[in-house]
């Protein structure tokens, strides 16, 4: 009978317990186990056992150093391996500094990265309940033309709660655009403001400094970020106090919160009670962002079929009233940053795509910087192979020089920590300020960082360790003793393999970057369908006597010297679009369409040097006066099936009583014309001159000549200030404003550029040192070669060689990965450039031209080199 | 040693005293069923080990390595034997405690 414990358990104790203490140890738990086994039986002896071997696996039990005493550089002491880490590096100064400065730039620039990354995504979720917060969005079916809005029927929420009990709460809000506040002469105007319901703060989560959650309860009262009370009172500590809202509204201060968080795809600085305006709570009212509150148990899936019958009036009501169908569509708080772009949607949204080539960067930076330091780390370990050796013959373990090559990365790290922790500061500050990226501070200490953090480290100890297995895998003892030092052939090979990785990561970055500014030229210079130089675009706000004072406005600036056009329209890049009812003629008779329309003066076209392709502009049609002209653009004549557009008829824009505002025909046909950016398909548009019922122009168009005062702009605030004393004088070149559209791309764009000179960097610092270290290692067989009668030329070319070799292997692994990458981004663009091989070429070329350059430096050297000092020694 | 390190816990108390009880013939399995069959306390052997380590640092105890036997497959056993540091200790402590209980008001040896 087998009256032994579990063997597993007892070679676990013999494995960790430290020799002097096992035999009574494990003598004691076996007289334990014989006692147990004929009192229990084997089952409970067994389980007592192992849990007595757990028990004692304590820390004054575990073994300590698996080797008492290890002679000479082996120590077993970690201080002394540490002492030895810094003289060696003291030794090989120049080796260390490009070690540790590689290393520290690369994980800065992978950890900022990281942030970036870490920060889109966890956007949204520090909302408490984010996972019950869904955001209501509706797709509308007009004429079989289908609109994803961002927006909502007002009474939708409401209904909602009321009628589906898996419903908990809900809250809309109203964009208030950029309203003018004034406290005593103070005016700010550049704050985005919602107008949000009282359990908009119950819902989400803000910080409240003053106040509560329930300061929107009441009709006139605000809710404001600590930026915007400092900006309009000098102090954060604003509760109770009243500030002017528009013309005269006075709404009191009930609650101060901190700034909106950079990762929330809602960014506003204040908030107005709902109730403090009167809405039109009618289904037909398209236009408040509806957001609600799932019990925690609830299921979505039950919701979505409980919809149709819940909404069936409404539904109704859209296919009488509008002859459209709802569709209503649910998306989670967390969904909407990655979510591909709806109408009306004011939500910060992100690309996916775009993120996916960071987090490649990322992964590039770490490696590069990794490969960078295993490179050296390795080289120079090749260089010391002699002197490990014979401690080995010695009686040195591989174990200990392990724990000298990990004592080294320690001291590495040691040295690097806190010039990382200064530059990722630094580096977060800067791109604040100089590239616009927001990235609240605390994304330091958010757990998806840490643990990104973290695990770099453990990754740069973990091929540490794979190093020094290399090392223990490079040949027989006798042999390195022989002085064949370069037996160590892996560890060569090894090293080829790295500096290989390090040059095709270097290519894809020039190849990236390539490819991200050729794409920003194609934009600048591609033909828009619109001439946005030298245009100043002044932005209006409603006042009573709107029409009059513009039409003063515009007389008295056509007068300024240096203006050369001024127009005005309701359209401007970046501006949200309404769309409207049209009727159109088709080849069915006369069918509805939701349509983009701008109203704009006569000459507006002319001055943006918009194409007419057939008829002409509004200038020079006479019957301007009577109504019912139109232009339309090309994307809308292709999408109305019209062959030839003028004199097609169009009624609209349709109002909610079904009647069309102006019947009329089409009398000219414009090129397309981007105003989006070209991530964005061109939409259809209709063009009505203004003097048709609508002289309100939202934005006044100033063409302005090339050679102007240089003071033109602060002429024009003057004039503006005279017309409107109460507004802000707002304004941008159109030019800017066009580009500011491509904000996300150029950030990309700017990370890039950083990037590729810091790897560019990190590359060269590698192959220089590397070659600095095979020249030491082949110095003498150079010194032979030359004494058989190599030339100078030959050697040179026999040190490039081995670079010249990983740098076509670093080619061809790059190209694909090139191929991939840069078509993921570029599909992110309606219009883009197309691939080439030129992409792929001329980064090769370029690392080619770094890698002769900085392998060069020692190529010639050991070309140089003068046999005699070499060899005679021996 | 810091004066802390002096001080008995009610562990190692007991551990001590039946060191103390047990002359010469205390060991670890033994202990530990001395103390399992006066306290009706649940003890693990490592904890015993534990404690007997700390003593024997904290010089009460001395130990030494006895003779094979056959139930623990030819292994040793340490045994350990109470120093004469270790015996005043003890002394002291059963002293303070007497003190100090004496100075309980309604002193007297019934339960309360």
């Amino acid at each position: 009978m087998n009256n032994q414990p579990p063997k597993w358990a007892d070679r676990f104790l013999r494995w960790y317990c430290s020799p002097e203490l096992l035999e009574e140890i494990q003598g004691d738990a076996h007289e334990l186990y014989t006692e147990r086994f004929s009192a229990h039986g084997k089952r409970s002896a067994d389980l007592h056992y192992v849990w007595d071997v757990l028990r004692f696996f304590r820390w004054s039990n575990i073994k300590r150093t698996e080797n008492g005493f290890v002679p000479g550089s082996m120590g077993a002491l970690w201080s002394m391996n540490f002492k030895m880490a810094v003289r060696n590096a003291r030794k090989n100064k120049m080796i260390f500094v490009v070690k540790t400065l590689g290393l520290a730039v690369c994980l800065a620039f992978a950890l900022l990265l990281t942030a970036y990354v870490v920060n889109e995504l966890t956007f949204d979720k520090f909302n408490i309940n984010h996972s019950r917060i869904y955001r209501i969005t509706s797709k509308v079916n007009f004429q079989d033309h289908v609109t994803h809005y961002a927006v909502t029927p007002l009474p939708i929420g409401q209904t909602l709660v009321e009628e589906i009990p898996e419903v908990e709460n809900y809250f809309r809000f109203w964009y208030e655009d950029k309203p003018i506040f004034r406290v005593d002469d103070r005016m700010v105007y550049d704050e985005v403001t919602l107008a949000a319901d009282s359990n908009f703060f119950n819902i989400l989560t803000f910080d409240f400094v003053q106040g509560n959650t329930h300061a929107l309860m009441e009709p006139n009262k605000i809710v404001v970020t600590e930026s915007l009370a400092t900006k309009l009172f000098g102090t954060a500590d604003v509760l109770g106090r009243t500030l002017t809202f528009g013309k005269d509204n006075l709404l009191e201060v009930s609650g101060v919160i901190r700034n909106v968080p950079s990762n929330s795809h809602l960014k506003f600085d204040a908030a107005i009670s709902w109730t403090t305006f009167d809405r039109d709570n009618s289904w037909g009212n398209v236009n408040a962002y509806t957001y609600i509150l799932l019990k925690p148990e609830a299921n979505l899936e039950i919701i979505k079929n409980k919809m149709p019958k819940v909404l069936s009036t409404f539904y109704d009501l859209a296919v009488r009233e509008y002859k459209a169908t709802f569709e209503l569509i649910f998306e989670n708080i967390t969904d909407i940053h990655f979510s591909g772009p709806l109408d009306e949607d004011i939500a910060q949204k992100r690309n996916k795509n775009n993120l996916v080539i960071l987090a490649a960067v990322v992964c590039l930076f770490l490696i590069t910087g990794l490969i960078n330091y295993l490179n050296l780390t390795l080289a120079e370990l090749t260089a010391n192979l002699k002197k490990i050796r014979i401690l080995r013959v010695f009686g040195g373990l591989m174990s200990g020089h392990k724990k000298i090559l990990l004592t080294e990365t320690t001291l590495a790290l040691l040295t690097v920590l806190p010039f990382v922790s200064v530059l990722c500061y630094e580096g977060l500050i800067l791109a604040n300020n100089k590239l616009g990226i927001q990235i609240d501070g605390d994304i330091f200490l958010k757990p998806l960082f840490i643990l990104s953090a973290v695990s770099f480290l453990v990754l740069l100890f973990i091929s540490t360790g794979a190093n020094s297995y290399v090392l223990s895998k490079t040949g027989h003892i006798v042999h390195s003793l022989k002085g064949k030092l370069s037996a160590g052939g892996n560890g060569l090979s090894t090293r080829k393999f790295l500096v290989a990785t390090q040059l095709s990561f270097s290519i894809l970055m020039i190849a990236l970057i390539l490819v991200i500014v050729d794409q920003f030229n194609f934009i600048q210079n591609s033909d828009k369908g619109f001439d946005d130089k030298d245009i100043v675009v002044i932005k209006l706000r409603n006042a009573w006597d709107q029409a009059m004072r513009t039409e003063t406005f515009i007389e008295t600036i056509r007068k300024i010297s240096g203006v050369s056009k001024v127009e005005g329209s309701t359209y401007f890049p970046g501006v949200i679009e309404t769309k409207y009812v049209f009727e159109v003629e088709t080849d069915k008779g006369m069918e509805q369409r939701l349509i983009p329309m701008m109203i704009c003066s006569n000459e507006y076209l002319d001055a943006l040097n918009v194409i007419m392709i057939k008829g002409h502009g509004f200038k020079n049609y006479r019957s301007i006066e009577s109504p019912g002209t139109f232009i339309v653009n090309e994307t809308a004549a292709r999408e109305f099936g019209w062959k030839d557009a003028i004199g097609k008829m169009i009624n609209g824009p349709v109002t909610g009583q079904g009647e069309a505002n102006i019947k009329g025909e089409v009398i000219g046909l414009a090129k397309d014309f981007n105003f989006a950016s070209l991530h964005n398909a061109i939409e259809p548009m209709i063009i009505i001159p203004a003097n048709q019922g609508w002289t309100n122009y939202h934005f006044i168009y100033v063409k302005v000549n090339p050679l102007r005062p240089r003071n033109l702009v602060s002429t024009l605030e003057k004039v503006y200030k005279a017309q409107w004393p109460e507004h802000p004088f707002e304004w941008e070149y159109l030019d800017s404003k066009y580009l500011s559209l491509y904000r996300n791309d150029y950030e990309v764009k700017r990370i890039f550029q950083i990037g590729l000179v810091i790897s560019i960097l990190t590359s060269c610092l590698g192959i220089f040192s590397i070659s600095a270290l095979l020249v030491t290692l082949r110095t003498k067989e150079m010194g032979i070669r030359k004494v058989v009668g190599a030339s100078s030329i030959h050697l040179f070319f026999l040190h490039t060689n081995s670079f010249l070799k990983s740098l076509f292997i670093a080619a061809l692994v790059a190209w694909p990965v090139i191929w991939f990458l840069s078509r993921e981004w570029l599909s992110t663009f309606a219009y883009h450039v197309s691939l080439n091989i030129w992409y792929f070429i001329v980064p090769g070329i370029i690392a080619l031209l770094i890698t002769g350059l900085t392998s060069a430096y020692h190529g010639i050297k050991s070309a140089m080199v003068n046999p005699v000092d070499i060899l005679k020694h021996e | 040693m810091t004066v802390k390190g002096n001080y008995l816990g009610e562990f190692e108390e007991l551990v001590l005293l039946s060191v103390a009880s047990q002359t010469d013939q205390a060991y670890g399995v033994s202990i530990r069923q001395y103390i399992i069959d006066e306290t009706r306390r649940n003890v693990n052997i490592s904890a015993v080990h534990e404690v007997l380590k700390r003593l024997e640092r904290k010089g009460y105890l001395k130990s030494k390595m006895g003779g094979a036997t056959q139930e623990r497959g030819g292994r040793r056993k340490r045994y350990f034997i109470l120093t004469s540091s270790g015996r005043k200790t003890l002394e002291e402590n059963m002293k303070l405690k007497i003190q100090l209980y004496k100075r309980v008001p309604n002193f007297s040896l019934k339960p309360i």
